[in-house]
């Protein structure tokens, strides 16, 4: 079978199987049997076990449960009421008033959490009724935690950085890396928003709030300092090269035990919900793996991912031609999957293509990420979305409108970082040399 | 007759909720073997296996907790067009999709069966410092997909019989959870 019918015959499988619900790794499996079927005169069983067998029990692998963890125990403590007291004398001031509390607390919370729905169930869950109640409206105070919500896939530690790491054999702490800036940069342009509709509009510019003194921004800076300590204590000993991301989990988890115990929030049902979330999420993980692992076996084994890369290859296809298709793919794709498992689903065609384009995998990771963030807030199937919707209570539609300029304000963001690469590559490259 | 299969229907249930428990533990041995090899690194002693430990223990946490996720809603699809659809033509093509997980998860369970029953025969070894005979850390892994097929044919059966969705969409049970907080 010529590579072109190989691959419309694999799309119309794929459709079919995703289309009426088969869960997305057991989906994977069955593309991947089909691949195989067609493509290689190997059994197809005992190659799929030792695949999955090996992808499964990686050391690696292991900070992914342990960040999880850290994120679960950390959302059951008092941390959320500690982001807002500590932020708000410091940034209510700023034109945009406490919608900046939204946009640093998810900042701050992504950077000890590697999922974005933790990050915007703790930050949401104290500053969506205050807010509220000093009057914010809805379309902001929803909008702008929808999109900075989504910072937990970018700012490390991150559970999707985790994953693609993984799938294409880079450097996870070199990823943790790449993804600071571009996450930090994401946030400003938020703010910036956050100030231009406190400046521009008339809403905006009544929603003024008082003044804080020294004393209130001194007792503010108190409250963030646990938070501060594990940020630092987590990235940056990844960062200094002292701890791998699988080290410096740990000492994240052990961290978020003694926090969670000395604001008394560490009984054994906390413990126990914490595990059992940490079990759930790990689980449908290793799922997706699974399934992704043997696809791209079995993918490889068709010869149509070496192809695809030939015929992308003899178009004389710019670079940024191919990452342009690509993110118009995936934005496709994010309207009906989250970010994980876009990845775990194109990977193994898309890596191949990638590397012959000569397109660096590090930057190509913080890339698909910011991309796979946006696919978050894309109806009609955006994970963030739905979150807001149940905290608001808005519609659907109500809640998609709010979000997409943070859709808008991303783009910006993909777009820069396509003209300056360098944003996500020079803290990898700095590191490095220095370590 | 009925109440011998209510009876086998609470048991079944109880036995994953108690692999998800075993997951968690798993988790907890993670994070005291990466503990470990950090602390023996400080003090300058080498310990071997510590890394391949913390890899296995992963395999053992992923998949023991297969089966308590499927019930709980934790694993993800597209359900877009399975909300679109009224009710009957639903309950058919959740049948159809629930048939095709539960039949590539036992040809999964099947096949690492079998491997880990190959390693145990030959008596293969792990490559890592380890050096420990590959079944070991492989028969969990494969007990927690064994388990989870199991827990799949269970909830299909149960489905074909009562047509209840005992599987809830993530979203939903995710929201659940957050709003107890």
């Amino acid at each position: 079978m010529d590579p072109g019918t190989m691959a419309v015959v694999f799309m119309v499988i794929l459709v079919a199987v995703l289309a009426p619900g088969v869960w997305i790794g057991a989906a994977l499996l069955v593309v991947g049997i089909a691949a195989m079927a067609l493509g290689s005169p190997r059994p197809i069983g005992p190659a799929m076990a030792t695949t999955v067998w090996s992808h499964i029990s990686l050391w690696g692998l292991a900070s992914l449960p342990l960040f999880i963890w850290m994120g679960e125990i950390l959302c059951r403590t008092r941390l959320s009421e500690n982001l807002f007291n500590g932020l708000s004398p410091l940034l209510r001031r700023l034109p945009g008033g406490l919608l900046h509390v939204n946009v640093a607390g998810c900042t701050a919370f992504s950077a000890i959490s590697g999922s974005s729905a933790a990050t915007l169930l703790t930050v949401g869950k104290i500053t969506m009724p205050e807010l509220k109640r000093r009057g914010y409206p809805d379309a902001m105070v929803g909008g702008t935690l929808a999109g900075a919500g989504t910072l937990g896939l970018l700012i490390p530690p991150s559970i999707t950085m985790i994953i693609y790491g993984i799938m294409v054999e880079e450097s996870i702490a070199r990823l943790f890396m790449a993804g600071l800036l571009p996450g930090l940069m994401l946030a400003g342009l938020f703010v910036l928003y956050n100030m231009g509709w406190g400046l521009l509009t008339s809403e905006g510019r009544a929603m003024r709030e008082a003044p804080s003194d020294w004393r209130q921004k001194l007792s503010g800076l108190l409250e963030l300092f646990p938070i501060v300590a594990l940020i630092v204590g987590v990235i940056g000993s990844i960062y200094t090269g002292i701890a791998a991301p699988t080290e410096a989990a740990v000492l994240g988890v052990a961290g978020a035990l003694i926090l969670a115990a000395f604001q008394g929030s560490l009984t054994l049902s906390t413990l126990s919900d914490s595990l059992m979330g940490t079990v759930k999420t790990t689980s449908m993980i290793t799922l997706l793996l699974a399934g992704s692992a043997f696809l791209t076996l079995a993918m490889g084994f068709t010869g149509l991912p070496r192809a695809l890369a030939e015929w992308i290859g003899a178009m004389q296809l710019s670079a940024t031609a191919l990452i342009i298709a690509l993110m118009v793919l995936y934005m496709l794709l994010g309207c009906f999957l989250d970010g994980i498992s876009m990845i775990v689903l194109t990977i193994a065609v898309v890596e191949p293509l990638v590397r012959a384009a000569g397109i660096d995998m590090i930057w190509f990771g913080v890339f698909v990420v910011l991309v796979g963030e946006m696919a978050l807030i894309t109806p009609p199937i955006g994970f963030n979305l739905f979150l807001v919707q149940g905290m608001t209570g808005r519609d659907i539609g109500f809640v998609s409108r709010a979000a997409a300029p943070m859709f808008a304000l991303m783009l910006l963001g993909v777009v820069i970082l396509i003209l300056f690469p360098q944003i996500a590559l020079w803290l990898p490259e700095a590191m490095s040399s220095r370590n | 007759m009925k109440t011998a299969l209510a009876a086998l229907d609470r048991s079944l249930n109880r036995l994953y909720l108690l692999c998800g428990v075993i997951a968690a533990g798993a988790i907890i041995v993670i994070a005291v073997l990466v503990a470990l090899s950090i602390l023996s690194r400080l003090a300058g002693i080498y310990v071997g296996g510590l890394t391949e430990g913390a890899g296995y223990a992963m395999a053992a946490a992923g998949t023991f907790g297969l089966a308590y996720t499927f019930g709980a809603g934790g694993h993800i699809r597209v359900d877009l067009i399975l909300n679109l659809l009224p009710h009957k033509p639903r309950s058919a093509v959740e049948l159809l999709a629930l048939t095709v997980t539960t039949g590539v998860i036992l040809f999964l369970a099947y096949y690492f069966i079998r491997m880990v029953s190959i390693s145990w025969k030959f008596g293969d070894l792990s490559d890592g410092s380890d050096e420990l005979p590959l079944w070991m850390p492989q028969f969990p892994a494969a007990l927690g997909f064994a388990i989870f097929a199991l827990a799949l044919c269970h909830h299909l059966v149960r489905y074909l019989f009562t047509r209840e969705v005992t599987w809830a969409s993530d979203e939903d049970s995710l929201l659940d959870e957050r709003a107890g907080d």
